[in-house]
């Protein structure tokens, strides 16, 4: 390998586990003509300030770390040197790293793959000073990592939480101010909720079928059709709760249930 | 068709049996009265009442026949078939009711009405005034009338046999009082009079009879065939609301089966290629450490693959999962990580489902502990009167009050909705002692 730089690249490593970077700093060392570690963090925070302060040409950055994941580190970077992510996992948006960053390692990271790395860092310092354009990256990550589905709604009372899987939801029912939710037990909880914020927030077994009532289509027993072109849903729960649509919601039904 | 069905098809016949009395009742009393003008009273009765028995009787014997058909498991059209012979039937049974208890008791019979009419034209075949008299055996008071009769005369026999389908004592009346009433001055210019015997042979009771079987067969068509289309779309509507409802239950079986495989609980692959990576840096440093950590990782892993499909476990297997999956943590860690188990003799026997208390672990590191600098998770298992108390504490960041995203307590959710369906508590507290509890009854 020839090293094109006069000067080796100082290098920060961010990564929150200690023998993942005792690991990368032994794979480094074979290559001290173009890399000389200058100092770690083992939080995003910590990096933020050590790679603010000492401007590094480059950092290997793990995504996963505590008080601070990579990318909320990344938005707060004041100087933004060359990037080589490590991760674990292929959860995140891999095509976002191949085009925004020099490379990225996955763990266990092999000497040959680490290698590759660094000829392809040797290459882009020769053609372009940013390598990073990251805007862009966190652009493609946004797009790519959706906001995650809810899976589950919180019953309050004071520190107390009682989480209710929305698998167990039979509806919802609003009466006077409040908002009830029954789950298929047959049990009665008061929610902090209006309908129409868990019309917006919940998954899309969730159906509005009337002013008072959002219900969870896989715990409907049965549908039968009412007059104008009304449903009348019997739900599973020990009462069968009888919930009859609204005439406005009728098309949309209509349209969740195929019909 | 389930039996609830059945009575709910039955329920809205009753409903539909009411709903045509509620509209029948008035037309059946207004329609005799306005077009039966003339009739007398006992005749207005007759049609009221034959107005009403007909199409209630009628509709009966179709409820009575879509009920007989519905439980069949015909095609719609033999269905619609089996409903419109109803009516027909029906029409038939009632009407022929109708034509022999009513009409034998409200309404004379044409065939015992014996007219004498006195002709006084004098030979005068195109005066056609004559006078008549009229005995009935049902209307005695009706006695001798005068009037002219709109008939020619034969002059030769000077005699007629007088035959008409539609004549009937009563409308015999009605019209000879009529004709008295503009030929009385005629009558009493004449001169010289013949009487002569006419006897009215009523034929027109059969006739009368299947004039209004086909009258009413009529009617019957004319409003059963929309009614059949509309059932037959509104079958077509609940067919289809029926594969719906079987779609649904076939998802709900579908779901059942997910989550039983849910159960076969899977290591995070992120803690796999991590911990893959701190082993690979181990070896060289620490190989005993290293060694450590691989064995701890195939006990996990043969705990997680579960080959028996074992889904019941005992809090001593669970907790020495756990230990493992916490010792492998703390490796990876190091000091960051501190942790306590705490677990009562009594406690250690009772079942649970396999892997129901290292996701709380998991999710107490991820949520809790990662985000801080340096964190002690806490969990203990007690017995408790009737049941198990397992609860995890950590020092990380408070619980979200808000909706959850998390798969770990889902995951929770369908082992003990399945393993322990209404038998469990699952609640978190925040502030000083953060830690989520699960509350297990006994059977």
């Amino acid at each position: 390998m020839t090293n094109m730089t006069s000067t080796p690249f100082r290098t920060i490593i961010v990564e929150d586990e200690a023998l993942a970077r005792a690991r990368l700093r032994k794979h480094l060392a074979n290559h001290t003509n173009l890399i000389t570690v200058i100092g770690e963090a083992d939080n995003g925070e910590d990096g933020l300030q050590l790679i603010n302060s000492e401007k590094p040409d480059l950092i290997f950055l793990d995504i996963q770390m505590p008080v601070m994941t990579g990318f909320e580190m990344l938005r707060s970077l004041d100087h933004m040197p060359k990037i080589i992510f490590t991760t674990a996992y292929e959860e995140y948006a891999i095509k976002a790293f191949e085009e925004n960053s020099v490379d990225y390692l996955l763990k266990p990271i092999r000497a040959e793959r680490l290698e590759k790395a660094l000829d392809k860092l040797q290459q882009m310092a020769g053609a372009s000073t940013q390598a990073v354009d990251f805007s862009n990256l966190l652009q493609q990550l946004n797009q790519v990592k959706q906001a995650p589905a809810f899976t589950s709604i919180t019953i309050t009372s004071g520190d107390r939480i009682i989480p209710i899987p929305l698998e167990n939801v039979a509806f919802f029912h609003a009466e006077d101010k409040y908002v009830f939710l029954h789950d298929f037990h047959g049990k009665k909880y008061i929610v902090d909720y209006t309908l129409s914020a868990l019309q917006e927030k919940l998954p899309d077994q969730f159906t509005r079928v009337h002013r008072a009532h959002i219900i969870n289509r896989d715990k409907v027993l049965e549908i039968r059709k009412g007059f104008n072109g009304r449903f009348v849903f019997r739900m599973i729960n020990p009462d069968k709760t009888r919930i009859e649509s609204g005439t406005s919601y009728s098309s949309k039904i209509r349209e969740v249930l195929g019909l | 068709m389930t039996t609830n069905d059945q009575h709910k098809k039955s329920r809205s016949s009753i409903k539909a049996y009411l709903k045509v009395l509620y509209y029948l009742l008035p037309i059946a009393i207004i329609i005799p009265l306005i077009i039966g003008n003339g009739d007398n009273w006992p005749t207005k009765v007759a049609w009221s009442l034959r107005l009403l028995i007909i199409p209630l009787g009628t509709m009966a014997i179709v409820f009575m026949a879509e009920r007989w058909a519905s439980g069949k498991n015909w095609s719609k059209w033999v269905i619609a078939l089996s409903k419109f012979g109803g009516m027909l039937l029906g029409i038939f049974l009632f009407t022929s009711f109708t034509t022999l208890v009513i009409d034998g008791y409200f309404s004379a019979p044409a065939l015992q009405t014996s007219v004498t009419y006195t002709v006084n034209a004098g030979g005068d075949t195109t005066a056609r005034t004559l006078y008549y008299n009229i005995t009935d055996a049902r209307e005695p008071k009706i006695d001798t009338v005068f009037g002219e009769l709109p008939f020619e005369l034969d002059s030769a026999t000077n005699s007629l046999l007088y035959s008409n389908a539609d004549i009937s004592a009563d409308s015999l009346q009605r019209l000879m009082k009529s004709v008295q009433e503009t030929q009385k001055a005629a009558h009493e210019k004449a001169a010289e009079s013949k009487t002569l015997e006419v006897t009215t042979v009523y034929s027109g009771g059969w006739i009368n009879y299947l004039g209004q079987l086909v009258l009413f067969s009529m009617v019957g068509m004319l409003i059963m065939i929309p009614v059949l289309i509309r059932d037959s779309r509104r079958q077509e509507r609940d067919l289809e609301f029926k594969e719906k409802e079987l779609e649904i239950n076939k998802l709900h079986q579908l779901k059942a089966k997910a989550e039983l495989e849910t159960l076969q609980a899977k290591i995070n692959p992120h803690f796999l290629y991590n911990s893959l990576n701190s082993i690979a840096s181990l070896i060289h440093t620490k190989p005993d450490a290293a060694e450590n950590m691989v064995l701890g990782l195939s006990d996990l892993f043969r705990y997680s693959i579960n080959s028996q499909g074992e889904n019941i476990t005992t809090v001593d297997e669970e907790l020495k999962m756990v230990q493992t999956y916490l010792e492998i943590e703390h490796h990876r860690f190091g000091d960051k990580l501190q942790f306590e188990l705490e677990v009562d003799e009594p406690a250690k026997q009772k079942n649970i489902p396999r892997f129901l208390i290292q996701p709380l672990v998991e999710n107490a590191i991820k949520h809790g502990i990662s985000k801080m600098r340096s964190g002690t998770l806490r969990l203990q298992v007690k017995s408790i009167p009737h049941g198990l108390e397992i609860k995890v504490f950590d020092n990380g960041p408070d619980f979200s009050k808000d909706l959850m995203t998390g798969y770990g307590l889902k995951s929770i959710y369908d082992k003990l909705n399945l393993l322990f369906p209404g038998k469990y508590e699952i609640e978190m507290n925040n502030g000083a002692n953060k830690h989520v509890k699960i509350t297990l009854k006994d059977d």
